[in-house]
C-alpha cells in the first residue's frame, strides 16, 4: 500500500476495485466502515456483488476482466469534466500525453458496453471520484489475477495521478497484501529478480555488495525463474530439483492437473510446511517447518509495518523455523552458515537493504515502523511518494488500451467463472481447514449461480452440478444467488477435493507472470445425484 | 428485544398449553396466524430463491 | 494507583496466599495479560492502560476460568475493576469458579473511563485504590429507543450486516463459558457464507447475555466490523431490570430469577 490502513478512516470517497475486503481483509474493512460513519463514499467494482458492495454508493457490476475498459471510462469523464489535477500532472509526472490520447479518442459508449456498466453510472462515479480532495484507491487479486493484471495496476495508478491522489494521508494506491507476510517476503528478495529492498540482481553495485557481505567471489546476475516458468522448465526437462517452502501449488495453481503432472515428474522434490498438505505428499523429502507460534521473527504486513513475532511455544516434534532449515542445509552444501539467531540476520538484512537501514530489533518494540526507513532517527513512512515525490522522480502516466482476458466465452463455455474466497477459510485451507470450528463453517466446496441460469439448468439449491473447462473438470454443489450476475459463476478456491484450480487458466501476464485466475470460460452440466 | 430492534414483538408468542388441550392449541395457532396475516410479511423474510426447478 | 496494586499484589505473593496474580503486564511495548507468579515480575504490572486508560483491559477473568478448571486447589489474585467484579459474581452463581479461590484486588475507574462506558457500577467493592465515582446514564440505548420502529430496524440490521462472523464477540465475552454454543447449532443459525443469519445470529447471543452480561464492553472493543453490541447488551440487562429487578453481577449472593423455579415473582403474580 502506499498509504496506511488507519488513513481510510479519513477519505472522502474509497474506490474498492476486485476487493472482497469485508471477508479477506476484515481489519481494513473495519476502517471502510468508520469512514463510512465520518461521511465517506464508498464506490465498489466488482464483477460478484460481495459483503462490502451492500455498503457503497454505487456498486458496479462489471464484466469479469474487463477492468482497464471501467478504468478508462472514468478518467476519459473526469478529464472531460476537467476533474484532473492539472498542477500534480505538470509538476510531478511524465508521459500524461499517451494517456490523453487514448482518453480522447476512447469511445465511452463502448467501454461500457465491454464493462456491462451503463454510462450514466460510470458518469457518476467518476465525477464522485474526481471531485473528491482525498479518494483513497483499494484493490486486490481480482485486479492483479489477469494476463492484464500489470495493466490494470497502472491504470489505477494513472486513475491516482490524474487526479493528484497520491503522496498525501488518505489517499494513494492501496493493493491489499494477501497473507501477513507476503510483503515481507518480497521485501527480502522473494523474487526472481531482486535482492531485499528490490535491489536487482542485474545491477552491479548491489551483486558486488551483497557478494562482499556474504563473502564470496561473485553471485549470479541472470534472473531466475517465475513458478510458470519452472513448470515449463521441468516439462522440458531444465530443471530437475525444486524445493517448495510454504506453498501448495497442487491447491493453489492454475491448472492443477498440469501442476501435479509437473511435481511427479521432477526429480527431487522437496517440501518444507507446517502440514502434510497435497503438495508436501508428493515431496521425495518433507521439512517440517514451525509455525507462527513456534518461532522468532519479523513479519511485514500490507502497509509496509514491519513487526516482530515472538515465540510462544518450542517447536513442535521434529520442526524448525524455516531459517535454521535454510541454515542447516546450506552448511552441508558447504556454505557454512552459523546466525544465532533471528536476531542476528536482522541486522544483516538492515545493513545491506537501504528502506531498512534505520531499523532494528530494539527499535520495533510496541507498533513495529513502516519503511522506508533510511535512518535509526528516521520515524518511518506512512505514506509513499510524499508531495508528489516519486521513488523514480517523475511518476509515468502508461497509456493502456482494453485486451479482453485470454479465454473468453463462447457456444461451448458459455459461462465465465471467476474464483475467490469465503470467509471461513485461508487460501488453499492448510491451515483454517484443519480448524474444526472454521471446517463447521463451511466443509465444502459451492458454485454460486444466479437462479435464472439454475433455472435453466433444472438444477436446484445444493444440488450437485458438472464443471468442465478445457482444463478439467470438477463437480460440486450449486448455491442460487443473485450475488453473481446471469452468466457467471463464482467458486471458492480452497477445497482440494472439488479443486476449481484443475479448470482456471494458467494463461499469465507476460511483465509479472501472474497467471488469470479470475477469469475463464467453463460449460456447466446438471450431475446425477 | 424485538422492539429495540424495530420488529413488530406480536410475530414471538410464547404460550404454555398442555399436550391434553388440543383445543386450545388449535385455537392458539390460528390466532397467531390471522394475527401474523394482519401485520403482514416480515421484512427478514430470506429472498433466496431456493428451488428453481 | 499502580503502586498501591503493586504492593497489594506482592504481599500476597509474600505471605504465601496466592499461586498468582492475574492482571495486564507491559512488555515489549505492549500491554497483554500475564500471571505473575514471583514479586520481581510485578515491575511490568500494568492495569490495562496502553495509551490511554483502560484502553487495553483483557478479560481476566476468563483467563481465572481456565487456570481455576487446571488448578482447581490453588488460590489465585487478580486485578478487578468493576465490570471485572461484576464478572467474578456471575461467575460465582453459576459455578464456575469457586469464590474461596480468589482474593481480588480491586480498582475504582476514573470519571472518564465511567463515562465512556455509561457504567452501571465503575468501581468494585472494597475498592483498594481509586476514587469511586456515581454511575452514567444510559444515552447508548435511549438513542437507539428514540428512534422509530422503521429506523430501528435499519439501525441493527446495517449494523448487523457489516458482521463478519469471527465470533470475536463470544469469545472474548468472561461470560461465555459454555462448551456447546447455540451460534453453533444449525439448527438455530445457518451456516454458509457471509452475510451472516441476520438477525438470529446477533439476537441469540443476547438472549444468551440477559442474566449473565456484566457490561464490560470487550465485545464491542474486539468487535472488527465496529458493531455497537454492548448496546444491545445494555438493553437485555435493562430489561432484565425492569421486569426482575435484577442486574447480573451487582450483588455478590444474588441468584438470578431466570434459574429460580416456581410461581411468578410478586410484582407480576396472580
Amino acid at each position: 500500500m502506499t498509504n496506511g490502513v488507519a488513513e481510510l478512516e479519513h477519505s472522502d470517497v474509497i474506490f474498492i476495485i476486485g476487493s472482497n475486503t469485508a471477508t479477506s481483509h476484515p481489519l481494513v474493512a473495519t476502517r471502510i466502515f468508520r469512514a463510512i460513519e465520518n461521511g465517506a463514499k464508498v464506490i465498489v467494482a466488482d464483477p460478484r456483488k460481495n459483503q462490502i458492495a451492500d455498503f457503497a454508493d454505487q456498486y458496479i457490476r462489471h464484466k469479469p476482466g474487463t477492468d482497464v475498459a471501467l478504468l478508462n471510462g472514468m478518467m476519459k469523464v473526469i478529464l472531460d469534466n476537467g476533474l484532473h489535477d492539472q498542477a500534480f500532472i505538470d509538476a510531478n509526472t511524465e508521459s500524461f500525453e499517451g494517456v490523453k490520447a487514448v482518453l480522447e479518442h476512447l469511445d465511452l459508449d463502448a467501454s461500457a458496453a465491454t464493462c456491462g456498466v451503463p454510462v450514466e453510472q460510470i458518469e457518476q462515479i467518476a465525477k464522485d471520484f474526481g471531485s473528491a480532495d482525498k479518494a483513497s484507491i483499494v484493490y486486490c487479486m481480482g485486479i492483479t489475477q489477469h494476463t492484464n493484471g500489470v495493466n490494470n495496476v497502472k491504470s489505477l495508478a494513472n486513475l491516482a495521478m490524474l487526479t493528484g491522489n497520491i503522496g498525501r494521508a488518505s489517499t494513494g494506491v492501496n493493493p491489499l497484501r494477501g497473507q501477513n507476510n507476503v510483503q515481507g517476503a518480497c521485501d527480502m528478495g522473494g523474487l526472481p529478480n531482486v535482492y531485499t529492498g528490490y535491489q536487482p540482481v542485474t545491477l552491479g553495485a548491489a551483486n558486488k555488495k551483497f557478494a562482499q557481505a556474504w563473502d564470496v567471489d561473485e553471485l549470479p546476475s541472470g534472473i531466475g525463474l517465475t513458478i510458470p516458468e519452472m513448470f515449463s522448465k521441468i516439462e522440458s526437462d531444465d530443471l530437475h530439483a525444486l524445493w517448495i517452502m510454504g506453498e501448495n501449488p497442487v491447491v493453489s495453481d492454475p491448472d492443477a492437473n498440469h501442476v501435479e503432472k509437473a511435481l511427479e515428474k521432477v526429480d527431487l522434490l522437496i517440501v518444507q510446511d507446517i502440514f502434510l498438505t497435497p503438495t508436501a505428499k508428493l515431496a521425495d523429502v518433507v521439512l517440517p517447518g514451525a509455525s507462527f507460534a513456534e518461532k522468532d521473527g519479523t513479519f511485514v504486513n500490507t502497509e509496509r509495518r514491519v513487526t516482530r513475532v515472538r515465540k510462544a511455544i518450542e517447536p513442535v516434534g521434529d520442526s524448525k523455523p524455516d531459517w535454521e532449515i535454510i541454515q542447516e542445509v546450506s552448511t552441508r552444501f558447504g556454505y557454512a552458515m552459523a546466525y544465532e539467531s533471528p536476531g542476528e540476520i536482522f541486522e544483516e538484512i538492515a545493513r545491506l537493504t537501504p528502506s531498512y537501514t534505520g531499523i532494528s530489533y530494539e527499535r520495533l518494540e510496541g507498533e513495529g515502523i513502516q519503511w522506508p526507513c533510511p535512518s535509526e532517527d528516521h520515524p518511518g513512512t506512512p505514506f509513499l511518494h510524499r508531495d508528489g515525490k516519486f521513488t523514480r522522480g517523475k511518476g509515468l502516466f502508461h497509456a493502456i488500451e482494453y485486451q479482453p482476458p485470454a479465454e473468453v466465452v463462447d457456444e461451448e463455455y458459455p459461462f465465465w467463472l471467476t474464483t475467490g474466497r469465503v470467509y471461513a477459510h485461508y487460501h488453499t485451507g492448510t491451515m483454517t481447514r484443519n480448524s474444526e470450528s472454521l471446517d463447521f463453517e463451511v466443509s465444502q466446496g459451492f458454485l454460486e449461480i444466479h437462479p435464472d441460469d439454475a433455472k435453466a439448468l433444472l438444477v436446484n439449491d445444493g444440488e450437485p452440478i458438472q464443471i468442465a473447462s478445457r482444463r478439467g473438470e470438477i463437480t460440486t454443489r450449486i448455491m442460487v444467488t443473485e450475488r453473481v450476475e446471469p452468466g457467471v459463476v463464482f467458486m471458492p478456491f480452497h477445497f482440494e477435493e472439488s479443486n476449481i484450480n484443475k479448470l482456471t487458466n494458467p494463461a499469465y501476464d507476460p511483465i509479472a507472470k501472474i497467471p488469470e485466475l479470475k477469469v475463464c470460460a467453463v460449460k456447466l452440466f446438471k450431475a446425477a445425484s | 428485544m424485538l422492539g429495540f430492534c424495530g420488529i413488530e414483538a406480536e410475530r414471538l408468542r410464547a404460550r404454555w398449553v398442555s399436550s391434553a388441550e388440543a383445543p386450545e392449541f388449535v385455537e392458539e395457532v390460528n390466532d397467531f396466524i390471522s394475527a401474523l396475516k394482519q401485520i403482514g410479511p416480515s421484512p427478514l423474510k430470506k429472498n433466496t430463491a431456493q428451488n428453481v426447478a | 494507583m499502580i503502586e498501591i496494586v503493586r504492593q497489594k499484589a506482592g504481599e500476597l505473593l509474600n505471605q504465601g496466599k496466592i499461586k498468582g496474580f492475574i492482571a495486564p503486564s507491559r512488555e515489549n511495548g505492549h500491554v497483554a495479560p500475564r500471571l505473575f507468579t514471583r514479586v520481581e515480575e510485578l515491575s511490568t504490572l500494568n492495569l490495562g492502560d496502553s495509551s490511554s486508560e483502560g484502553d487495553a483491559r483483557y478479560p481476566l477473568d476468563k483467563i481465572l476460568i481456565t487456570l481455576h478448571r487446571k488448578y482447581p486447589d490453588d488460590c489465585f489474585g487478580i486485578l478487578v475493576r468493576g465490570c471485572d467484579q461484576r464478572g467474578l459474581y456471575t461467575l460465582y452463581r453459576l459455578n464456575q469458579l469457586n469464590p474461596d479461590r480468589v482474593i481480588e484486588v480491586g480498582i475504582a475507574c476514573s470519571p472518564g473511563l465511567a463515562k465512556a462506558c455509561e457504567c452501571l457500577k465503575p468501581f468494585p467493592d472494597d475498592a483498594v485504590a481509586g476514587d469511586p465515582v456515581a454511575p452514567e446514564g444510559q444515552k447508548a440505548v435511549e438513542m437507539v429507543e428514540d428512534m422509530d420502529m422503521a429506523g430501528r430496524f435499519e439501525f441493527w440490521m446495517d449494523q448487523f450486516s457489516k458482521c463478519v462472523k469471527c465470533y470475536g464477540c463470544r469469545d472474548i465475552c468472561p461470560m461465555c463459558f459454555c462448551n456447546e454454543c447455540s451460534l453453533e447449532c444449525k439448527d438455530l443459525v445457518s451456516k454458509g457464507d457471509l452475510p451472516v443469519d441476520i438477525p438470529v445470529f446477533h439476537l441469540v447471543r443476547a438472549m444468551h447475555m440477559a442474566d449473565r452480561c456484566i457490561d464490560c464492553g470487550l465485545c464491542e472493543e474486539a468487535c472488527p466490523s465496529d458493531i455497537p453490541l454492548r448496546t444491545l447488551y445494555k438493553k437485555t440487562g435493562r430489561i432484565m431490570d425492569e421486569e426482575f429487578g435484577f442486574t447480573s453481577g451487582i450483588n455478590k449472593h444474588e441468584k438470578s430469577p431466570l434459574s429460580i423455579m416456581g410461581p411468578a415473582p410478586d410484582k407480576k403474580g396472580p
